[in-house]
């Protein structure tokens, strides 16, 4: 296939799942990373940036536990920067797994099963390191631990339910539930897989306990659908909830820049693009690495590029929005914020911002750009970065230059804002990289489903055996 | 570079060290100079329009030769001073002055001769170091906001409402999702505060500091912009950079009876009393700070590192006994003094009456030396607030945002000879455009 005749036919027109697949080989491709006893030297590399990176987060915070969050560059009137925004910013980024995992399994949209495993993973690390910053950035985090959770206590004192801090605990927590619960649940056919296929006895006996005594009997699938149906439904309003709930911290304050009606929205869509470039940046090594292009295809790799180009339009729209709404309100403070913020010393970050996020990610209207891997990545990358960017110039404008001149002030990080940061990245990928050698990473029992062979028996078959949707299997050639 | 001859250069006693001889108190070190905002530091004064003729900007260290004599001194331009002369203030530059006070600042002693005390021809050169001066204000236009409202004596015989006209958005009615605080009972406080009489000598400060036990941060600390003062003076110019009008605004915690502090603070630390004050309570405070980010004045201060000193034993005596000390990471910020409330409603208990009008002075009211800081009872009609807050030059600050602070300010009514250059009023908003190109015009000194 492969050439681009005007589009007609190119490198992106292939099946979810490589002709050549049969249920054996599927399971035999992934099932053979974990149980492998040979580790590959990139994973070791990599693993090892992690760690060291990893290093770096725990060396930072112990220093910030000895010291006072003064180590990092926050003042008055910057009380809020790199601690939020890495928050936002991770935490937007666990959005496209929830969406892959929840959404897109009500919507039957089949190309999601080979990518939804580490989706997933990618969720709950994210989550991992977001919840970090709203603890360890208060003054007092051996309090906050606790104290902002509503626990019966003598001084009968409560949380202050009015404040959005406690609806992001609600949310947060949620969320890290559900998609801990939804990950492992989504697991436990392929644990028994394992169990069955491990050789050694530590590896069967560990898979054995993991895998929840699983037989494969029709009771265990029929619970097993019922139970990814009920979570994949409290799932889906998360995917909305969440982000919506954090971008009240901004929203339901009196801040020139943070008080707008547009905020949930186009935080939303924001987690999901900032989400998708993270699933990329991801997927796109991985599947060269470990030969998974078969399982993942280039047919995913459009999809997600697709879906990031529109999630990337709404998030322009909530720029262009944010900028019409401040000059329409006719608020003085809110058109001084908003000059400020284009023309400001923050001015930079604005522009830059919008070159990512508005110009950059137009490339993806090309099949052409779609269809180029290391192009994909590069921009994936980028619109982390642009994404990041955008939580760095809501938060650092809007409070560096408020209402009044006298307390405007600039904020500048520090070696330690920086290494913060970095470490959770550190953490992300140690978590990674264990996730990679260590379990299936991808779900070998529903992409079996994808196969021609496993609609033979439509209707009784286990799994999502759902009728064609157009970009599934039965466009690949019959098998063997 | 060579030489610029044909300057002159000025000698003044320090705005807070005075000659030196307070060099070692931090309270002076680090309260901000009224008029430039700078701590810890010294500097040569100069006009912009000097400046810009030498080529200097704020911090740019230059050589002032004086009969002879040599200084290399950080230039601050400072609106409104005399042009083509540099101004350094004594008593800085110590070496054996103590351990707050040495290596700080400039000598300007070594510049000064006895033949001409107080000023005298000088050269200056430029030399290309930098030095870092710190300031607590960067900003010096009011950026065509409504903040600071003044008027000529004229504007105010033709309308001596003119200050509540420059409301930009007048709130008919109280709105708020919550229900209101019932504050018919007791007593309510409040402050007014006059900015006719207001000299920014800054005594209200340091007295804060006494009495609230404020930590002394530091340089470093105060150029992150950390300073913990409760209480500030805030200082603006109008007009041109040459010859400006300034304002003078002390900005204690504005204790709003809608408090946008309170409700984001996820763990109840900052409370409504039922007399009207915005609470801290310190015991209660993890630390997240949304409440300093939710406040539109700005005058919340955050224990970023452990600042105030638990160990020196001298210091634990110095202390006001009825304020908590305060520790690292958590949030603080004016009280209206509540410890002197609590003491006088003690003894009017004992007593059996209600306390006296004047009976609680805040400690920076009862420091300032032209009572521009009046502090009462504002359920009492009879009450000197009271009759102040109903004068027609009280206006409330951000008060389009529905905050309804209890500490208002008084406008200021200036008598400029006719003929000298100024300002009809300050404080009515420009049209957006205007304060628009205002605002990029003049973003950093």
């Amino acid at each position: 296939m492969a050439n681009n005749v005007h589009g007609s036919t190119s490198v992106l027109d292939v099946p979810v799942i490589g002709p050549e697949h049969n249920f054996e080989t599927v399971t035999e491709t992934v099932a053979q990373i974990p149980l492998s006893s040979r580790t590959p030297l990139g994973w070791v590399f990599g693993f090892l940036i992690g760690l060291a990176l990893l290093g770096a987060l725990t060396m930072s915070i112990g220093w910030l536990l000895l010291n006072g969050i003064g180590i990092w560059g926050n003042n008055i009137p910057v009380a809020w920067a790199f601690d939020i925004i890495n928050f936002v910013w991770w935490i937007g980024i666990g959005h496209a797994g929830t969406l892959i995992s929840a959404i897109l399994l009500l919507f039957k949209q089949q190309w999601r099963m080979s990518i939804s495993r580490f989706a997933e993973a990618m969720t709950i690390f994210a989550v991992a390191c977001a919840a970090l910053f709203p603890l360890f950035h208060t003054g007092r985090p051996w309090l906050a631990a606790y104290w902002l959770l509503p626990y019966p206590n003598t001084m009968g004192l409560w949380p202050q339910f009015r404040s959005p801090l406690i609806w992001d605990v609600f949310a947060v927590t949620t969320y890290a539930t559900v998609s801990i619960v939804f990950w492992y649940v989504g697991l436990i056919p392929d644990m028994a897989t394992m169990r069955d296929r491990a050789v050694s006895r530590v590896k069967q006996v560990t898979f054995g306990i993991l895998c929840l005594g699983w037989r494969g009997s029709a009771r265990h699938w029929h619970r097993y659908e019922v139970a990814s149906l009920i979570l994949a439904g409290l799932s889906t309003p998360l995917v909305l909830s969440v982000h919506t709930v954090v971008s009240f911290d901004f929203a339901v304050s009196v801040m020139p820049g943070w008080h707008a009606t547009i905020f949930p929205p186009y935080f939303v869509a924001g987690a999901i693009y900032s989400g998708f470039a993270m699933v990329l940046t991801l997927a796109i090594p991985i599947r060269a690495a470990y030969n998974l292009e078969s399982l993942i295809t280039m047919k995913h790799i459009d999809n997600m590029g697709k879906i990031m180009l529109a999630t990337g339009l709404m998030v322009g729209y909530g720029y262009t929005m944010e900028a019409f709404f401040a000059w329409y309100s006719g608020s003085f403070y809110e058109r001084a914020m908003m000059y400020e913020r284009m023309l400001g010393p923050y001015g930079w970050s604005y522009w830059l911002l919008i070159g990512i996020n508005v110009g950059l990610v137009q490339a993806l209207w090309f099949r052409r750009v779609r269809a180029n891997l290391p192009l994909l990545f590069v921009i994936s990358l980028l619109v982390n970065v642009g994404m990041w960017l955008e939580r760095f110039v809501i938060i650092v404008t809007t409070l560096s230059r408020d209402f009044l001149p006298s307390s405007w002030g600039m904020y500048y990080p520090t070696r330690w804002d920086f290494m913060t940061y970095f470490g959770t990245i550190g953490l992300f990928l140690t978590l990674f990289f264990l996730f990679i050698r260590f379990v299936p990473m991808i779900a070998m029992f529903e992409v079996r489903t994808l196969l021609p062979q496993a609609k033979v028996d439509h209707g009784q078959a286990h799994g999502a055996a759902h009728g064609p949707t157009g970009d599934g299997p039965q466009s690949a050639p019959p098998a063997h | 570079m060579s030489p610029i001859p044909g300057i002159e250069v000025n000698f003044r006693r320090d705005p807070t060290i005075y000659d030196g001889r307070f060099a070692n108190n931090g309270w002076l070190q680090e309260l901000p100079k009224p008029v430039t905002k700078l701590t810890w530091d010294n500097a040569a004064l100069v006009a912009p329009s000097t400046a810009e003729r030498l080529g200097i900007a704020t911090g740019d260290i230059v050589q002032v030769t004086h009969e002879g004599r040599t200084l290399r001194v950080p230039a601050f331009i400072t609106p409104g001073h005399a042009r083509d002369a540099f101004t350094v203030h004594l008593g800085y530059g110590r070496t054996r002055a103590g351990r707050v006070g040495n290596a700080t600042g400039f000598n300007g002693y070594v510049l000064r001769g006895s033949t001409n005390p107080w000023f005298g021809a000088a050269e200056v050169t430029s030399t290309g170091d930098r030095y870092w001066l710190v300031t607590t204000q960067d900003h010096w236009t009011l950026e065509g906001r409504n903040i600071v409202r003044s008027g000529t004596l004229d504007t105010f015989k033709a309308q001596p409402t003119f200050a509540k006209e420059m409301e930009h958005l007048k709130l008919d009615k109280p709105i708020s999702l919550y229900p209101a605080h019932d504050y018919s009972e007791g007593p309510q406080w409040g402050m007014a505060i006059d900015m006719n009489t207001c000299t920014g000598c800054s005594a209200c400060v340091v007295a804060c500091v006494a009495e609230n036990n404020i930590p002394v941060v530091g340089k470093e600390q105060v150029g992150r912009n950390r300073e913990m003062h409760w209480l500030r003076v805030d200082r603006y110019y109008t007009g041109s950079l040459d010859n400006p009008d300034s304002f003078l605004q002390p900005l204690p915690c504005m204790h709003c009876e809608n408090a946008p502090c309170e409700v984001v603070c996820p763990v109840a630390a900052t409370v409504h009393s039922k007399e009207g004050l915005n609470d801290m309570v310190y015991n209660r405070c993890v630390g997240t700070r949304y409440c300093s980010n939710n406040c539109p004045y700005k005058v919340r201060r955050f224990n970023f590192l452990l600042y105030s000193d638990w160990d020196t034993p001298s210091l634990k005596m110095q202390r006001n006994p009825d304020v908590t000390v305060r520790s690292r990471g958590v949030m603080e910020k004016c009280t209206y003094c509540v410890q002197r409330i609590n003491q006088a409603r003690i003894q009017a208990k004992r007593e059996d009456r209600d306390i006296r009008d004047g009976e609680v002075l805040t400690a920076c009211q009862s420091v300032c030396p032209t009572e521009s800081i009046v502090f009462g009872n504002i359920n009492d009609p009879e009450s000197r607030v009271t009759q102040l807050k109903g004068s027609a030059r009280n206006y409330a600050m951000l008060d389009e945002l529905n905050v309804r602070p209890r500490t208002t300010y008084l406008a200021a009514v200036r008598n400029p000879h006719p003929s000298l250059p100024h300002n009809a009023s300050v404080g009515g908003h420009e049209t957006e455009h205007d304060s628009a190109s205002g605002t990029g015009a003049s973003e950093q000194h």
